[in-house]
This record gives structure tokens, sequence and C-alpha cells, in this order.
């Protein structure tokens, strides 16, 4: 005798999302570490690589991970390989061929800025203990 | 092949999503009323995408917990969607 459980009330929901990228916008010259937030990632580097997407892939840049755990990526953006402000697209991958769903879709925006930090002014003064000026 | 004329329900399934390509296990939980004890090798499970029933996944029935009524199976990954 064979019969069906009936599962119509339980669904499951295969993939992954990305809620928020933190911080959105980094230096063209790289090294900004963003938390990526979302759903379902992996638990080992190799599961989840993160990628800013360039005029569709082509061109794109790594974004080396740091920490990973099922709902944050932690990753240090590359450098962009041109010198001027650009939004991308930041890509998590899962492990191959399908992407994380960007929930809503500006969730995975990347912003390349080319301003950098400038010092506008410091205030020297004398330490007499070390004997040498600090700023 | 006779089939039953009356199906049973879930009660639950936990974790109600899983990574596409990462292996899951699922617990499929019936009512404590099934009038059946859970034995493993009775059950077949797969996945069946809701928007295209001709893609499935075949899952394993890795343990069937009668006191509980609890299949756990593992799943082993596939295309994103509703299952």
């Amino acid at each position: 005798m064979y019969g069906l459980l009936n599962t119509t009330d339980h669904v499951l929901t295969v993939g992954s999302n990305v809620t928020s990228i933190v911080p959105s916008t980094g230096s063209i010259h790289g090294g900004t570490e963003v938390t990526i937030t979302g759903t379902n990632f992996g638990t080992v580097f190799t599961d989840n690589p993160v990628q800013i997407s360039l005029n569709g892939g082509v061109g794109s840049v790594n974004c080396y991970l740091s920490s990973i755990n099922s709902t944050n990526i932690k990753c240090r953006v590359g450098e962009a390989p041109f010198t001027y402000n650009m939004t991308a697209k930041l890509v998590t991958f899962l492990k191959t061929s399908e992407e994380a769903t960007c929930v809503p879709s500006t969730a995975c925006v990347f912003n390349y800025t080319d301003s950098i930090p400038e010092v506008v002014n410091m205030t020297p003064s004398y330490n007499t203990t070390a004997n040498h000026w600090q700023v | 092949m006779s089939v039953m004329a009356t199906s049973e329900a879930t009660q639950a399934l936990t974790p109600a999503s899983a990574n596409p390509t990462l292996k899951t296990k699922l617990n499929i939980t019936l009512a404590s009323s099934f009038p059946y004890t859970l034995s493993k090798s009775d059950f077949s499970v797969n996945a069946t995408n809701i928007t295209n029933p001709s893609y499935f996944r075949q899952m394993n029935v890795i343990a069937a917990d009668d006191a509980t009524k609890t299949l756990t199976v593992m799943f082993g990954g596939a295309w994103s969607g509703l299952y």
C-alpha cells in the first residue's frame, strides 16, 4: 500500500538574499572592508565568492573575504581598474553559477569614489615628557 | 500498486529555506496522530519545483523518529526557487 503525504502547506524556499552592504561607498584605490548582510550564506570562504561587477561583469574586481557566516560576509574591496567615480554592483556568488538575489534591488549597489581623505588642518603640540612635537 | 484514498498532512518543515548549493538537513514533522510507525526505508522524499514540476531533486531520508513523528532528510542543493 502506498500513500502520499500532503505537503501543500509547507514550501521550501531555495535561494540566498543580500539585504544590505555597509559601507556602500569606498575608494577607487580599494581597501574598504564591507559587511554584506543577507540569508543562507555558506560558512566557509569558498562557498560565496564576492566580486564588484563592472560593465556587466567585464573587468570585475574581487572582494577578498575575511569572515563569513550564514547571515554576514565581510570582505575587502580590491582596487578599481579606473580612476573616476563609478557605481557598480556587488555580486555575491553562490559558489558557482548562481548569484544571491538583491532585496531590494538597490541593496547590492556599491559606489567607487575617487575622493580620498584630506588633511585640512592639524595642530601640533610639544610633548615635554617625550621631548618631541606630536600631532 | 494501490494508493491510499486519504493522505496525511505534514505539520512542519524546518528550516523553511536553504542555500541552493549547500547541503542542508531538513526536518519534516508529521501529525502526532500519524497512524503508522515511521521507518526511514518506508519513505521516498523529493523537492519538486512549484513553477516547473518536471524539475525535482530527490532527497535522502537519513532518519525517521517515530517518537516525534519526524523525518530528517538531506537536501543536496537545487536551483533557486520554491519547492
